[in-house]
Protein backbone atom coordinates (compact mmCIF):
# COMPACT_ATOMS: atom_id res chain seq x y z
CA UNK A 1 0.00 0.00 0.00
CA UNK A 2 2.78 2.36 0.97
CA UNK A 3 4.48 1.41 -2.29
CA UNK A 4 1.43 2.21 -4.36
CA UNK A 5 0.81 5.59 -2.72
CA UNK A 6 4.40 6.69 -2.49
CA UNK A 7 5.95 5.32 -5.63
CA UNK A 8 2.91 4.55 -7.80
CA UNK A 9 2.40 8.03 -9.28
CA UNK A 10 6.14 8.43 -9.66
CA UNK A 11 6.41 5.14 -11.53
CA UNK A 12 3.49 6.07 -13.77
CA UNK A 13 5.10 9.43 -14.54
CA UNK A 14 8.47 7.80 -15.18
CA UNK A 15 6.99 5.19 -17.53
CA UNK A 16 5.05 7.92 -19.35
CA UNK A 17 8.28 9.85 -19.79
CA UNK A 18 10.03 6.74 -21.09
CA UNK A 19 7.19 6.10 -23.53
CA UNK A 20 7.34 9.71 -24.69
CA UNK A 21 11.06 9.24 -25.18
CA UNK A 22 10.37 6.42 -27.65
CA UNK A 23 8.31 8.67 -29.92
CA UNK A 24 10.51 10.34 -32.51
CA UNK A 25 10.17 14.11 -32.27
CA UNK A 26 8.26 15.71 -35.11
CA UNK A 27 10.19 18.73 -36.43
CA UNK A 28 8.33 21.98 -36.12
CA UNK A 29 8.26 24.43 -39.00
CA UNK A 30 9.78 27.84 -38.29
CA UNK A 31 8.57 30.19 -40.97
CA UNK A 32 10.23 33.46 -41.97
CA UNK A 33 9.03 36.65 -40.36
CA UNK A 34 9.57 38.58 -43.58
CA UNK A 35 6.52 39.82 -45.46
CA UNK A 36 4.85 37.80 -48.20
CA UNK A 37 5.89 40.46 -50.73
CA UNK A 38 9.56 40.23 -49.69
CA UNK A 39 9.50 36.43 -49.80
CA UNK A 40 7.87 36.40 -53.21
CA UNK A 41 10.45 38.85 -54.56
CA UNK A 42 13.32 36.58 -53.49
CA UNK A 43 11.69 33.21 -54.24
CA UNK A 44 10.12 33.83 -57.63
CA UNK A 45 11.51 34.61 -61.10
CA UNK A 46 9.94 34.59 -64.53
CA UNK A 47 11.40 33.40 -67.81
CA UNK A 48 10.46 34.41 -71.33
CA UNK A 49 9.19 31.05 -72.46
CA UNK A 50 5.80 29.40 -72.69
CA UNK A 51 7.30 25.91 -72.63
CA UNK A 52 6.38 24.59 -69.20
CA UNK A 53 7.99 21.21 -69.82
CA UNK A 54 11.30 22.91 -70.71
CA UNK A 55 11.15 25.04 -67.56
CA UNK A 56 10.42 21.98 -65.42
CA UNK A 57 13.18 19.92 -67.06
CA UNK A 58 15.63 22.79 -66.58
CA UNK A 59 14.66 23.03 -62.91
CA UNK A 60 15.30 19.30 -62.42
CA UNK A 61 18.61 19.46 -64.32
CA UNK A 62 19.71 22.44 -62.20
CA UNK A 63 18.92 20.64 -58.96
CA UNK A 64 20.85 17.58 -60.15
CA UNK A 65 23.76 19.82 -61.12
CA UNK A 66 23.75 21.43 -57.68
CA UNK A 67 24.00 18.01 -56.04
CA UNK A 68 20.43 17.68 -54.79
CA UNK A 69 18.65 14.34 -54.64
CA UNK A 70 15.32 14.74 -56.44
CA UNK A 71 12.66 13.14 -54.26
CA UNK A 72 9.39 13.87 -55.95
CA UNK A 73 8.24 15.26 -59.29
CA UNK A 74 4.65 16.01 -60.23
CA UNK A 75 4.61 17.20 -63.87
CA UNK A 76 0.87 18.06 -63.99
CA UNK A 77 1.30 20.29 -60.95
CA UNK A 78 4.74 21.47 -62.07
CA UNK A 79 6.40 20.74 -58.73
CA UNK A 80 9.79 19.29 -57.86
CA UNK A 81 10.96 18.42 -54.34
CA UNK A 82 14.61 17.79 -53.66
CA UNK A 83 17.00 17.58 -50.73
CA UNK A 84 20.70 17.92 -50.12
CA UNK A 85 22.80 16.53 -47.28
CA UNK A 86 19.51 15.42 -45.65
CA UNK A 87 18.94 18.81 -44.04
CA UNK A 88 18.40 21.24 -46.92
CA UNK A 89 15.05 20.74 -48.61
CA UNK A 90 13.94 22.69 -51.66
CA UNK A 91 10.60 22.67 -53.44
CA UNK A 92 10.24 24.41 -56.78
CA UNK A 93 7.06 24.97 -58.70
CA UNK A 94 6.72 25.99 -62.32
CA UNK A 95 3.57 27.73 -63.52
CA UNK A 96 2.46 30.02 -66.34
CA UNK A 97 2.85 33.74 -65.69
CA UNK A 98 0.72 35.86 -67.98
CA UNK A 99 0.53 34.66 -71.56
CA UNK A 100 4.18 34.66 -72.59
CA UNK A 101 6.16 33.66 -69.50
CA UNK A 102 6.75 30.82 -67.07
CA UNK A 103 7.33 31.55 -63.41
CA UNK A 104 9.51 29.44 -61.13
CA UNK A 105 9.08 29.71 -57.39
CA UNK A 106 11.45 28.02 -54.96
CA UNK A 107 11.14 27.55 -51.23
CA UNK A 108 13.97 26.15 -49.11
CA UNK A 109 13.87 24.80 -45.58
CA UNK A 110 16.80 23.82 -43.36
CA UNK A 111 16.39 21.19 -40.66
CA UNK A 112 18.27 22.46 -37.62
CA UNK A 113 19.20 19.97 -34.93
CA UNK A 114 16.62 17.52 -36.26
CA UNK A 115 13.92 19.59 -34.58
CA UNK A 116 13.33 22.83 -36.42
CA UNK A 117 12.52 23.04 -40.11
CA UNK A 118 13.55 26.63 -40.68
CA UNK A 119 12.56 28.58 -43.79
CA UNK A 120 15.47 30.12 -45.70
CA UNK A 121 14.80 33.83 -46.25
CA UNK A 122 18.11 35.09 -47.63
CA UNK A 123 17.69 36.62 -51.14
CA UNK A 124 21.33 35.70 -51.89
CA UNK A 125 20.61 32.02 -51.39
CA UNK A 126 17.75 31.95 -53.88
CA UNK A 127 19.63 34.13 -56.38
CA UNK A 128 23.09 32.54 -56.24
CA UNK A 129 22.24 28.99 -55.27
CA UNK A 130 19.22 28.48 -57.50
CA UNK A 131 18.12 31.13 -60.00
CA UNK A 132 21.57 31.94 -61.44
CA UNK A 133 22.35 28.27 -62.18
CA UNK A 134 18.77 27.83 -63.46
CA UNK A 135 19.19 30.81 -65.84
CA UNK A 136 22.32 29.18 -67.27
CA UNK A 137 20.56 25.83 -67.73
CA UNK A 138 17.40 27.24 -69.27
CA UNK A 139 19.52 29.75 -71.26
CA UNK A 140 17.15 32.57 -70.41
CA UNK A 141 17.45 35.56 -68.12
CA UNK A 142 15.64 35.29 -64.80
CA UNK A 143 13.31 38.24 -64.52
CA UNK A 144 11.78 39.46 -61.28
CA UNK A 145 8.25 38.27 -60.76
CA UNK A 146 5.70 41.04 -60.60
CA UNK A 147 2.52 42.02 -62.29
CA UNK A 148 2.01 39.59 -65.19
CA UNK A 149 0.83 42.28 -67.58
CA UNK A 150 3.77 44.60 -66.96
CA UNK A 151 6.30 41.76 -66.97
CA UNK A 152 5.22 40.75 -70.44
CA UNK A 153 6.60 44.04 -71.70
CA UNK A 154 10.06 43.23 -70.38
CA UNK A 155 11.95 41.42 -73.08
CA UNK A 156 15.59 42.05 -72.29
CA UNK A 157 17.65 41.67 -69.15
CA UNK A 158 19.44 41.64 -66.86
CA UNK A 159 17.08 43.66 -64.76
CA UNK A 160 17.85 42.28 -61.31
CA UNK A 161 20.88 42.52 -59.09
CA UNK A 162 22.34 39.74 -56.94
CA UNK A 163 19.80 40.41 -54.23
CA UNK A 164 16.89 39.90 -56.55
CA UNK A 165 16.09 43.60 -56.35
CA UNK A 166 14.53 45.10 -59.43
CA UNK A 167 16.89 47.51 -61.20
CA UNK A 168 17.05 49.21 -64.57
CA UNK A 169 13.33 49.34 -65.15
CA UNK B 1 23.85 49.08 -9.41
CA UNK B 2 23.25 45.37 -8.97
CA UNK B 3 20.21 45.67 -11.23
CA UNK B 4 22.34 47.40 -13.88
CA UNK B 5 24.98 44.69 -13.62
CA UNK B 6 22.30 42.00 -13.93
CA UNK B 7 20.85 43.69 -16.98
CA UNK B 8 24.31 43.82 -18.55
CA UNK B 9 24.91 40.14 -17.76
CA UNK B 10 21.54 39.25 -19.26
CA UNK B 11 22.36 41.19 -22.43
CA UNK B 12 25.75 39.44 -22.76
CA UNK B 13 24.10 36.08 -22.19
CA UNK B 14 21.45 36.88 -24.79
CA UNK B 15 24.09 37.92 -27.33
CA UNK B 16 26.20 34.80 -26.72
CA UNK B 17 23.09 32.62 -26.99
CA UNK B 18 22.20 34.32 -30.25
CA UNK B 19 25.73 33.65 -31.51
CA UNK B 20 25.31 29.94 -30.73
CA UNK B 21 21.98 29.75 -32.56
CA UNK B 22 22.52 28.03 -35.90
CA UNK B 23 21.59 30.32 -38.77
CA UNK B 24 19.40 28.61 -41.39
CA UNK B 25 20.44 31.06 -44.12
CA UNK B 26 24.17 30.48 -43.53
CA UNK B 27 23.69 26.70 -43.48
CA UNK B 28 21.63 26.89 -46.69
CA UNK B 29 24.32 28.98 -48.42
CA UNK B 30 27.02 26.46 -47.46
CA UNK B 31 25.10 23.28 -48.26
CA UNK B 32 23.44 24.77 -51.34
CA UNK B 33 26.79 25.45 -53.04
CA UNK B 34 27.52 23.26 -56.06
CA UNK B 35 29.73 20.25 -55.19
CA UNK B 36 33.42 20.98 -55.80
CA UNK B 37 33.97 17.73 -57.67
CA UNK B 38 31.12 18.41 -60.10
CA UNK B 39 33.35 19.74 -62.89
CA UNK B 40 35.52 16.61 -62.89
CA UNK B 41 32.51 14.34 -62.45
CA UNK B 42 30.38 15.77 -65.25
CA UNK B 43 32.14 13.83 -68.08
CA UNK B 44 31.72 10.64 -66.04
CA UNK B 45 28.06 11.31 -65.40
CA UNK B 46 26.94 12.18 -68.93
CA UNK B 47 26.64 10.32 -72.23
CA UNK B 48 24.99 11.40 -75.48
CA UNK B 49 22.81 8.94 -77.37
CA UNK B 50 21.90 9.25 -81.03
CA UNK B 51 18.18 8.63 -80.63
CA UNK B 52 14.91 10.52 -80.43
CA UNK B 53 13.19 7.84 -78.40
CA UNK B 54 13.43 9.21 -74.86
CA UNK B 55 10.88 6.77 -73.40
CA UNK B 56 12.94 3.86 -74.75
CA UNK B 57 16.08 5.27 -73.12
CA UNK B 58 14.31 5.69 -69.78
CA UNK B 59 12.86 2.20 -69.99
CA UNK B 60 16.33 0.77 -70.68
CA UNK B 61 17.72 2.84 -67.77
CA UNK B 62 15.02 1.40 -65.48
CA UNK B 63 15.95 -2.15 -66.48
CA UNK B 64 19.66 -1.38 -66.06
CA UNK B 65 19.04 -0.13 -62.52
CA UNK B 66 16.94 -3.21 -61.73
CA UNK B 67 19.82 -5.37 -63.01
CA UNK B 68 22.10 -3.51 -60.60
CA UNK B 69 19.76 -4.28 -57.68
CA UNK B 70 18.05 -0.91 -57.35
CA UNK B 71 14.39 -0.29 -56.51
CA UNK B 72 12.75 2.49 -58.50
CA UNK B 73 11.50 5.21 -56.16
CA UNK B 74 10.47 7.91 -58.61
CA UNK B 75 9.79 7.84 -62.31
CA UNK B 76 8.56 10.73 -64.40
CA UNK B 77 8.94 10.02 -68.11
CA UNK B 78 7.22 13.29 -69.11
CA UNK B 79 10.17 15.25 -67.79
CA UNK B 80 12.83 12.58 -68.31
CA UNK B 81 13.57 11.69 -64.71
CA UNK B 82 14.15 8.42 -62.91
CA UNK B 83 15.30 7.79 -59.34
CA UNK B 84 16.11 4.53 -57.62
CA UNK B 85 17.75 3.35 -54.41
CA UNK B 86 19.24 0.31 -52.71
CA UNK B 87 20.38 -0.45 -49.18
CA UNK B 88 23.76 -1.91 -48.47
CA UNK B 89 25.84 -2.78 -45.43
CA UNK B 90 28.44 -0.07 -44.81
CA UNK B 91 30.69 -1.92 -42.33
CA UNK B 92 34.33 -1.69 -43.31
CA UNK B 93 36.92 -3.74 -41.48
CA UNK B 94 39.54 -0.98 -41.58
CA UNK B 95 37.14 1.60 -40.20
CA UNK B 96 35.96 -0.71 -37.38
CA UNK B 97 39.60 -1.50 -36.42
CA UNK B 98 40.25 2.26 -36.34
CA UNK B 99 37.13 2.80 -34.20
CA UNK B 100 38.23 0.09 -31.73
CA UNK B 101 41.68 1.73 -31.41
CA UNK B 102 40.02 5.12 -30.85
CA UNK B 103 37.73 3.48 -28.27
CA UNK B 104 40.70 1.93 -26.45
CA UNK B 105 42.50 5.28 -26.37
CA UNK B 106 39.68 7.71 -25.65
CA UNK B 107 36.82 5.57 -24.32
CA UNK B 108 33.77 3.91 -25.86
CA UNK B 109 32.33 7.31 -26.78
CA UNK B 110 35.03 7.77 -29.40
CA UNK B 111 34.04 4.57 -31.24
CA UNK B 112 32.18 5.66 -34.38
CA UNK B 113 31.92 3.61 -37.55
CA UNK B 114 29.57 3.37 -40.51
CA UNK B 115 26.82 0.77 -40.32
CA UNK B 116 24.34 1.19 -43.19
CA UNK B 117 24.14 3.00 -46.47
CA UNK B 118 21.47 3.80 -49.02
CA UNK B 119 22.70 4.35 -52.55
CA UNK B 120 20.47 6.76 -54.43
CA UNK B 121 20.72 7.10 -58.18
CA UNK B 122 19.14 9.85 -60.26
CA UNK B 123 18.89 9.63 -64.04
CA UNK B 124 17.91 12.70 -66.05
CA UNK B 125 17.44 12.67 -69.83
CA UNK B 126 17.61 15.89 -71.83
CA UNK B 127 16.79 16.07 -75.54
CA UNK B 128 19.27 18.38 -77.23
CA UNK B 129 17.70 21.33 -79.02
CA UNK B 130 17.96 21.31 -82.84
CA UNK B 131 19.49 17.85 -82.74
CA UNK B 132 18.35 14.25 -82.63
CA UNK B 133 20.50 13.40 -79.65
CA UNK B 134 19.51 12.86 -76.05
CA UNK B 135 21.87 13.42 -73.13
CA UNK B 136 21.66 11.01 -70.21
CA UNK B 137 23.06 12.22 -66.92
CA UNK B 138 23.32 9.92 -63.93
CA UNK B 139 24.35 10.74 -60.37
CA UNK B 140 25.05 8.30 -57.57
CA UNK B 141 24.76 9.50 -53.96
CA UNK B 142 25.35 7.58 -50.74
CA UNK B 143 23.41 8.23 -47.55
CA UNK B 144 25.59 6.73 -44.84
CA UNK B 145 24.39 6.04 -41.31
CA UNK B 146 26.98 5.53 -38.58
CA UNK B 147 26.92 3.70 -35.25
CA UNK B 148 25.51 6.83 -33.59
CA UNK B 149 22.54 6.86 -36.02
CA UNK B 150 23.85 10.01 -37.65
CA UNK B 151 23.41 10.31 -41.41
CA UNK B 152 25.65 12.03 -43.92
CA UNK B 153 25.51 12.30 -47.68
CA UNK B 154 28.34 11.64 -50.11
CA UNK B 155 28.59 11.89 -53.86
CA UNK B 156 29.94 8.69 -55.40
CA UNK B 157 33.08 9.63 -57.36
CA UNK B 158 34.25 6.16 -58.45
CA UNK B 159 34.51 6.13 -62.25
CA UNK B 160 33.82 2.35 -62.58
CA UNK B 161 30.35 2.80 -61.00
CA UNK B 162 29.33 5.27 -63.73
CA UNK B 163 31.09 3.25 -66.44
CA UNK B 164 29.24 0.07 -65.46
CA UNK B 165 25.88 1.87 -65.61
CA UNK B 166 26.51 3.31 -69.08
CA UNK B 167 27.93 0.03 -70.40
CA UNK B 168 24.77 -1.79 -69.37
CA UNK B 169 22.53 1.03 -70.63
CA UNK B 170 24.28 1.09 -74.02
CA UNK B 171 23.76 -2.65 -74.34
CA UNK B 172 20.09 -2.21 -73.36
CA UNK B 173 19.37 0.35 -76.08
CA UNK B 174 21.81 -1.15 -78.59
CA UNK B 175 23.45 2.24 -79.00
CA UNK B 176 26.82 3.60 -78.07
CA UNK B 177 26.81 6.44 -75.56
CA UNK B 178 29.22 9.13 -76.69
CA UNK B 179 31.26 11.02 -74.13
CA UNK B 180 30.72 14.75 -74.30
Amino acid sequence: MIFSYRFGPGLVAASLLLMAGCTPPVPTDVMSTKSAVELRAMQERTFDTTDRNKALRSTIATLQDLGYIVNKIEPPAGTVSAEKDTILKLTASVFPHGTSQMAVRANAMVLIGGLKNTQVDDPLFYQQRFFEPLSRTIALTALPAGDAASDNKVATGPVIDANGVRIGR
Amino acid sequence: MIKMRNAGMAAIAAVSLAACQPNANKIAMQIGAPPESKVELRPLETRRYDTLNEKNLLSAATQTLQDLGFTVTESSADVGELAASKHRDAHETGQIVGAVIMGALFGVGAMVYDTDQTIIVTVVTTPETNSKDIDVRVTFNRLITNSRSMTREELVTDAPVYQEFFDKLSTGVSLEGKKI
